[in-house]
């Protein structure tokens, strides 16, 4: 009897550290979001296809969230768009602009400084 | 099949319309046109090479998600009726409007009935508490427009001063606070009390069935001193007031009310006092009533005519009471002031 209490205490804990980790893992990834579509516009993509191209990598992001994202980082003037009516269905493409890649290049440099910070503190403890 | 399509198109059509409506209009064209070529793509990469299924229309609009969160992802800003900096300023200017606007009805309505009586005293009262909500209402109204439009057009970018440390308030006193609701049920009492004051003091007596066998008070003699009951009512309403304000007992509270108490007691003595304002009747009339043959005798007279010597007393005792334990209370438990003028 007290072998079926004592693991659903287990269970308990072990589905609470489950949602624990994967929102704090949702903070983590959503900090890296923009330089993680930013890396993938120096070459012209649209919507659906950066969706594609961030999963083929490992980033699972939802189409509500990237596609205004995009628009976003367009008004800031990091992106230019541009319609592609050529094919069958027209499409709206992004890519970086001049500034985009300035900026982005700055980003790539803080993002090193960064993950040596924070390799730095898990490594190195107190 | 034909169905498919055309439901299909429909329903496309009522999910771009309900996320572009939301949107503004200089936006919407570009983003509908977006939005369309998005769900196209999501839609061919679920089917491939089959026409796509309503099905797989219905996963692709849930993966984006409902149209108004969707909307405000476009939009990028969030939309607060009193947004989250603001909302503080809002409040203490909502709970200050409120206290204001509910003390200024209750003044103004007290002094209408001093002017000019109420017949139904029932009446006159659910009056009264009708239009001091729907003073309250109005007030909250005006306030909570007035920051919903500055949020609106303002996008909440406007600051107060900066915050100060030395601005701390002292730290109260858990037996210095005066709960906030006993003020309240004073005045209400209070209202009460000036009602019948204005129209009833026949309540005050001994009856019989319905009709009045003997009156407490002599009837001319008491609407003659209604004036003098009225301040001495206000008074008591200003006193409430003051320490509804207040919120804890300080020294200014205690000396404003000993100030008014002390008003208070001399306008009581003033009325009760003299024996004119008491039916001299009452005892004989009191006789008339079955089985109260006592109330001839010379005992009962004396009585009666100590009564309100009595009443005189109770009052003062209760005043000096009310004086002391404040004056107690301010002087023991007043918050300490932490800025040194030095």
């Amino acid at each position: 009897m007290y072998d079926i209490q004592y693991n659903r205490l287990e269970v308990m804990i072990l589905s609470d550290m489950r949602e624990i980790v994967s929102n704090l893992l949702l903070e983590l990834r959503r900090g890296t979001i923009i330089l993680c579509v930013l890396s993938q516009l120096q070459t012209p993509k649209y919507g659906y296809g950066l969706v594609e191209a961030l999963e083929e990598k490992g980033m699972r992001i939802e189409p509500g969230t990237l596609y205004p994202l995009m628009r976003r980082l367009e008004k800031q003037g990091l992106l230019t768009s541009e319609w592609e009516t050529s094919g069958s269905k027209p499409r709206k493409y992004y890519v970086l602009s001049d500034l985009g890649r300035q900026i982005y290049g700055q980003l790539c440099v803080e993002w090193a400084g960064l993950e040596e910070d924070v390799n730095k503190m898990i490594k190195g403890g107190m | 099949m034909e169905n498919d399509e055309k439901s299909i198109a429909e329903l496309i059509d009522r999910y771009v319309y309900d996320v572009t409506r939301r949107l503004p209009q200089l936006q919407r064209a570009d983003i509908e046109k977006e939005l369309r070529s998005l769900i196209e793509d999501m839609l061919s990469a679920k089917a491939k090479r089959d026409a796509p299924t309503k099905q797989q229309l219905l996963e692709v609009l849930r993966e984006l998600g409902r149209p108004s969160a969707l909307a405000a992802q476009y939009r990028g800003t969030k939309q607060y009726l009193i947004g989250p900096d603001t909302f503080d300023m809002y409040f203490m200017i909502l709970k200050i409007v409120l206290a204001a606007t509910g003390f200024g009805m209750i003044l103004a309505l007290v002094i209408g009935y001093i002017n000019s009586p109420p017949q139904n005293p029932i009446e006159a009262f659910a009056n009264f508490l009708a239009t001091v909500l729907s003073s309250l209402v109005e007030a909250f109204a005006w306030v909570t427009v007035i920051f919903a439009l500055a949020e609106r057009y303002m996008h909440g970018k406007w600051k107060g001063k900066e915050w100060d440390p030395l601005d701390l308030p002292p730290i109260p006193h858990e037996k210095a606070e005066i709960k906030r609701s006993e003020p309240i049920v004073g005045i209400v009492f209070s209202i009460i009390f000036l009602i019948i004051v204005q129209t009833a003091p026949w309540l005050f007596g001994v009856y019989s069935g319905r009709h009045p066998a003997a009156l407490v008070f002599n009837l001319n003699v008491w609407n003659a001193m209604v004036p003098w009951m009225d301040a001495m009512i206000c008074l008591g309403i200003l006193k409430e007031i003051f320490r509804f304000l207040s919120g804890k007992y300080t020294v200014r509270l205690a000396v404003a009310v000993t100030v008014i108490d002390i008003l208070t007691l001399i306008l009581f003595i003033y009325i009760f006092l003299p024996p004119a304002i008491w039916n001299a009747n009452f005892m004989t009339s009191l006789q008339n009533i079955n089985g109260l043959a006592w109330a001839g005798s010379a005992e009962a007279s004396n009585l009666w005519n100590i009564v309100p010597k009595i009443l005189v007393g109770i009052a003062a005792f209760g005043h000096i009471i009310d004086i002391a334990v404040t004056l107690a209370r301010a002087f023991r438990y007043e918050p300490r002031h932490t800025a040194d003028p030095a």
